[in-house]
């Protein structure tokens, strides 16, 4: 070994001698010394901020609108009084365009939906109705783009009035005598406020009193203000300033946890990407200058092997980076636990692992040095090997990202009909005539729609994000009284119809759907029980849909043929079906809880009973004999984790499951409410599905790497990976009866019996190079070629996987679901290795077998 | 693999190759024979392209032979066993610029697996030795071409070298420096170690050789001792009709004279009058043709005035041989020659 380590030692020599490593380490101090001042302080969150504090806008408007009357809500009314005047006039008016701008969207829909089930009907749709609208169309097609128009004014007026209105709240959330003991009286409040109240109002400190008040607010206007964190996070570089525009409002814990997942990503773009430029340019000359006949020819009558001096000169190269990392990431490290209180191995996990990362690079460099013997073209070669794997990345991203988001998420079965949502919110069912998914809601003649579509496709993996990119999706459904399917649809086209889901009704007969209207602002569930389908507000409210209003034969619903019809505030008539008065009415409950998002909120269909997650307390809404749910029972779940952790519940017989963002599974006695079993089968994926069967006896959890597992009620010990195919892609699954439907492989669903899991029935369409090229290319060319690629770039997924932040069994506190999560974070590591090991095994017989 | 051969070489060939897809070929050595014995201090001589290098490269495993056999040291050639005894200097040396000479030392030590602590014990004699005193700590990029030469002499002997190879290991040296690496090398010798020495400069090898090979466009012209080079030269390619030249200095009748030259069957080669004396070279096949030749002139009765028998040099012998019957090859190899 002694020869060897002469070599590196060597390397380390001629990296000390050589200006570069001191300007390196230089450069290296001189950035630590630059943030080493930056830290932040932990505070009392009470600031709302219009960004990320107002997720429902328009609702906030609505409901300010609305309840401030005498028959409203004594609370807002509150509020409303102590807005200025100018801001409360111009939320009226606001309000009332924005209906009356809402009311004329949804006739050009029904318009839309019209002419497609026309179309879809047959061709042999008179031409002589069509000339005979003529003048009509012409002047819809103006009042078409005139409200597209104001939509689009409405939408920026509302951002500005948002901004507005979160000023004017934190104004008021600074006055010491908001609360009003009276104004509070007989409405209960969150446990953090009443715990205040109990301690004196005039015991508070000034921060606690606007927090507070904070909370007051929030809960006045539930669920429009996002209630956030209860602390906040305020960023000072140096003592004396603050940073202002970075402060958070996360706790502490959450601010570990995120930063700490996020952060390889940032030093891999930024810190790492500069100093891998450096050391490739800087270590270039070290193989080729071997290659200098006076050097190489004493070099190689030494009694070592070449291999091994190759091995050797490549490990040394590799040395010289290494000090550089080590010295930078342990900087970083300690500031990070000094300064910032993060002390998180994947900063020290990142020395090895990127000096791996270097390694991929410089095997490239050798091998091109071992074989042109040129530094220069060793720069270029290996700069042209990071384009290509750019590339390579690149394409995968956009192409999987597509593809992810094309993955069938909600599958719904009824008899032979196969319907399913995928992540983008394009509703498919199955055609059995093309034996391919057709897209149920054809985009409209917006054009566009088809790119927005697109763009949304490809924007990131829309499920994954830690804030919702898109609105909650809405169903499907199947209402069996109706047999219609039931869902919610979103324009994308369209940004001041984003947030609201159009109502979408898809007879299952004749397979043709009409929208009816929009959902209401704020749903964020769809549910059915035996009396109909129930749309779950995020407020916690409950609104039983007349599904008697659907009947009306949607192509006699024109609007001008109407005798009631009104006109509406574009000039144009507006048909009764638009306004959705009378569809949804309200069913309790009284004692209502903010419902963050769909997976908070589940049915038990044979029970008549809805449970709902709310700050790690389980509430259980019971249907009484009036049809109105009412809160029966509640328990707070035995665990101490932050109130903000994400969590999904599934309610199925007489067990409900909830699942946790820290990958935390319980299972809860549906009637004493006792939790009766605890897994946690994964520890660093977050759940991306929970669902139950009606029975109870049976739970799915999909996660977030395609893994599905599942729980046997009448074997709890343990949960299991149940043997169906498309284990690592599965997408969304359904329980019906004795059946699972599981969607995989992005396009297939396949149906298993619940016994042995044997498959019966699979939906999906073939694929081949001709008929689905798209497809094809990125099964059988883009992801295999990308799978043993190496992806140096994509190294920091893996360091946020190994860190702190994304091990549930290390912090409990850490919620999964708020850091992406990689299919197979290893892949990088193994790809690259092999690559790495490729290059240098060339480069070793390149050069034993060469004369000199 | 004899043990008592320092180098051992049979039918040795080596044939580059050049180019990817029409690849040329290039025999640089065409089956060349010869030993070295141990103890030996060992010329290798030959014009540039003569394979000289690709001899060495091969002994030392910087490149494969193509065919034949090589041994060092009773080692295959290139193996490691038989570098680890070997110590070589190469031609045009570079040491990398960040070392100082103690650090060179301590590398090439340690490529040669010796101990960094011997390596400490034994660099300042070797220092001395190769005349760097003073200049160890210095970085080698302060070091003139003849400074380096001499600290690539001490790294080669770090290692207690059973051979030294040395190429070209007076290039860039002032006459001075040149015998003192000449001293280097007999004391060397007196040690027992085997040197094989790769030089241009031929007085330099007829100095301190015991014996030489000559190389030329691949093929073995002449292996054995320095002092029998002339000998060879002789009866192998003849000069002067392949006879010795003598030259007499007589006094007597011209006539006389020249009867007797007739007489021995000699041809006489020149024909100098002084003032009371001739002075004539005549060539003659062998010692017992100059004896019999010096009783015919007496018995004559020509006074013999001198007599010289001339010498054939090793740079006339390297000319003669490399040139052969070539007479370009000879002027060619003449202005090689005033490059040295």
């Amino acid at each position: 070994m002694r020869p060897y380590l002469a070599i590196i030692k060597d390397s380390f020599r001629a990296a000390l001698a050589s200006r570069v490593l001191y300007v390196l380490l230089f450069l290296i101090t001189f950035l630590l010394l630059v943030i080493a001042p930056f830290h932040y302080q932990e505070t009392l969150d009470w600031k709302i901020d219009s960004q990320n504090n107002l997720k429902n806008r328009v609702a906030l408007f609505e409901r300010l609108v609305d309840r401030h009357d005498d028959e409203g809500e004594e609370v807002i009314k509150h509020l409303w009084d102590r807005l200025p005047s100018s801001l409360t006039d111009e939320l009226t008016e606001f309000v009332e365009t924005s209906r009356a701008n809402e009311e004329e969207a949804v006739d050009e829909d029904d318009d839309d939906q019209e002419t497609a089930v026309d179309d879809g009907d047959a061709e042999e749709t008179p031409d002589a109705e069509d000339s005979e609208d003529d003048g009509d169309v012409e002047i819809q097609v103006g009042g078409s783009r005139r409200g597209q128009r104001n939509r689009d004014e409405l939408f920026f007026r509302e951002l500005r009035l948002s901004d507005e209105i979160a000023n004017e709240l934190n104004t008021i959330i600074k006055s010491d005598d908001f609360y009003d003991a009276q104004v509070w009286e007989g409405r209960a409040l969150e446990n953090e406020a009443q715990e205040y109240l109990d301690e004196g109002v005039e015991n508070l400190s000034k921060e606690q009193t606007r927090r507070l008040n904070r909370l007051l607010i929030g809960q006045a206007v539930s669920p429009t203000i996002q209630s956030g964190a209860a602390t906040s996070l305020d960023f000072y570089y140096t003592p004396m300033y603050q940073v202002e525009f970075l402060s958070t409002n996360q706790t502490h814990s959450q601010f570990k946890s995120s930063f700490a997942s996020q952060i390889p990503y940032y030093f891999d773009k930024f810190v790492l990407s500069i100093g891998l430029i450096i050391a490739i340019l800087v270590t270039a000359n070290i193989i080729p200058e071997t290659f200098e006949p006076g050097s190489l020819n004493l070099l190689l009558s030494k009694p070592i092997y070449r291999w091994a001096l190759l091995v050797a000169k490549f490990i040394g190269g590799c040395a010289f980076v290494a000090l550089c990392a080590s010295y930078l990431f342990l900087g970083l490290w300690l500031w990070l636990g000094l300064g910032m209180g993060i002390w998180d191995r994947s900063i020290l996990l990142s020395i090895p692992i990127y000096i791996l990362v270097f390694a991929i690079y410089y095997s490239v460099s050798t091998f091109i040095g071992v074989w042109f013997r040129s530094p220069i073209v060793s720069v270029i070669m290996t700069a042209l090997f990071w384009a290509f794997c750019f590339g390579i990345g690149s394409l995968y991203a956009w192409v999987n990202t597509y593809m992810h988001n094309c993955q069938l998420a909600r599958p719904v079965a009824v008899g032979n009909k196969a319907l399913a949502v995928d992540y983008s919110h394009a509703f498919v069912s199955w055609d059995e005539t093309s034996a391919s998914w057709k897209n149920q809601i054809p985009p409209s003649d917006n054009p566009g729609e088809d790119f927005a579509v697109g763009a949304v496709r490809v924007m990131g993996k829309l499920d994954q994000a830690p804030e919702p990119m898109l609105p909650p999706t809405l169903g499907p459904v199947y209402n069996s009284l109706t047999q219609q399917v039931l869902l919610g649809h979103i324009k994308f086209g369209d940004p001041s119809t984003m947030g609201r889901s159009a109502f979408t009704i898809v007879d299952l007969e004749t397979m043709s759907n009409r929208k009816v209207g929009n959902f209401p602002n704020g749903a964020v569930d769809l549910l059915v029980d035996d009396q109909g389908p129930i749309v779950v507000g995020g407020g916690g409210s409950f609104s039983r849909v007349d599904m008697s209003k659907s009947k009306v034969d949607p192509n006699a619903e024109t609007a001008k043929n109407k005798p009631d019809s009104k006109p509406g505030p574009s000039g144009r008539t507006r048909s009764k079906q638009s306004n959705m008065k009378g569809w949804f009415n309200e069913i309790g409950p009284e004692n209502s809880k903010t419902v963050r998002g769909p997976e908070f909120v589940d049915i038990s269909v044979s029970r008549s009973e809805i449970a709902i997650l709310n700050q790690l307390s389980l509430f259980v809404y019971k249907r009484n004999t009036e049809g109105n749910y009412e809160l029966d029972r509640q328990v707070e779940l035995d665990v101490e984790l932050p109130d903000s952790m994400s969590g999904q519940v599934a309610f199925g017989g007489d067990k409900i499951m909830v699942v946790l963002g820290n990958g935390q599974i319980i299972t809860l006695n549906a009637d004493t409410m006792e939790e009766e079993k605890s897994y946690q089968p994964v520890t660093r994926v977050a759940y991306s599905e929970v669902v139950a069967s009606e029975d109870g006896n049976w739970f799915g959890v999909v996660y977030r790497n395609g893994q599905l597992w599942m729980l046997d009620a009448e074997n709890p010990e343990q949960m299991f990976r149940p043997a169906v195919t498309g284990q690592g892609s599965v997408s969304g699954v359904a329980f019906d009866g004795d059946m699972i439907w599981v969607c995989d492989r992005t396009d297939r669903m396949s149906q298993y019996t619940l016994e042995s899991f044997e498959k019966q029935t699979d939906y999906a369409p073939p694929c081949g190079v001709f008929s689905t090229p798209f497809v094809f290319s990125y099964r059988y060319i883009i992801k295999p070629f990308y799978k043993i690629c190496p992806k140096p770039g994509e190294f920091y997924k893996l360091v946020a996987y190994l860190s702190n932040s994304s091990d549930s069994k290390t912090n409990q506190e850490v919620d999964l679901r708020m850091s992406g999560a990689d299919k197979d974070p290893w892949s990088p590591l193994w790809s690259g290795v092999g690559f790495m090991c490729l290059m240098l095994v060339l480069s070793c017989l390149m050069f034993h077998y060469s004369d000199y | 693999m004899s043990q008592e051969l320092a180098i051992e070489v049979s039918d040795l060939t080596k044939t580059y190759r050049e180019g990817m897809i029409f690849r040329k070929k290039f025999q640089a050595l065409k089956g060349i024979s010869f030993s070295v014995p141990r103890g030996q201090i060992f010329g290798l001589l030959g014009p540039n392209g003569a394979g000289k290098t690709t001899f060495l490269k091969i002994l030392l495993g910087v490149i494969r032979k193509s065919g034949g056999n090589a041994a060092m040291l009773g080692h295959p050639a290139g193996s490691l066993a038989g570098r680890n005894l070997v110590g070589y200097l190469p031609e045009r040396l570079r040491i990398p610029q960040h070392m100082t000479g103690y650090t060179a030392l301590e590398v090439f030590g340690n490529l040669s697996n010796v101990p960094t602590s011997t390596i400490k014990k034994k660099r300042d004699s070797l220092i001395d030795m190769v005349g760097l005193t003073g200049r160890a700590k210095d970085k080698v990029k302060k070091y003139s071409k003849g400074m380096q030469q001499r600290l690539g002499l001490a790294q080669a002997l770090l290692n207690d070298p059973q051979m030294l190879v040395l190429d070209e290991p007076t290039d860039g040296l002032d006459p001075q420096a040149r015998a003192e690496m000449r001293a280097i090398i007999r004391r060397l010798k007196e040690d027992g170690v085997t040197i094989f020495l790769n030089s241009h400069i031929l007085q330099e090898v007829e100095l301190i050789c015991d014996n030489v090979a000559i190389l030329d466009q691949g093929n073995m012209r002449y292996c054995g001792p320095v002092d029998q080079i002339g000998e060879f030269v002789k009866s192998q390619l003849g000069v002067g009709g392949g006879e010795h030249q003598v030259e007499f200095r007589v006094k007597g009748d011209v006539k006389t004279i020249a009867d007797a030259i007739q007489k021995l069957g000699g041809i006489l080669v020149a024909n100098q009058r002084a003032a009371s004396e001739q002075v004539f070279t005549v060539g003659l096949p062998d010692q017992a043709a100059i004896d019999r030749a010096v009783d015919e002139l007496r018995g004559q009765g020509v006074s013999l005035v001198g007599m010289n028998i001339e010498q054939v040099s090793l740079e006339e012998a390297f000319l003669r041989i490399v040139g052969g019957s070539n007479d370009d090859t000879v002027q060619g190899n003449q202005q090689l020659l005033q490059n040295f």
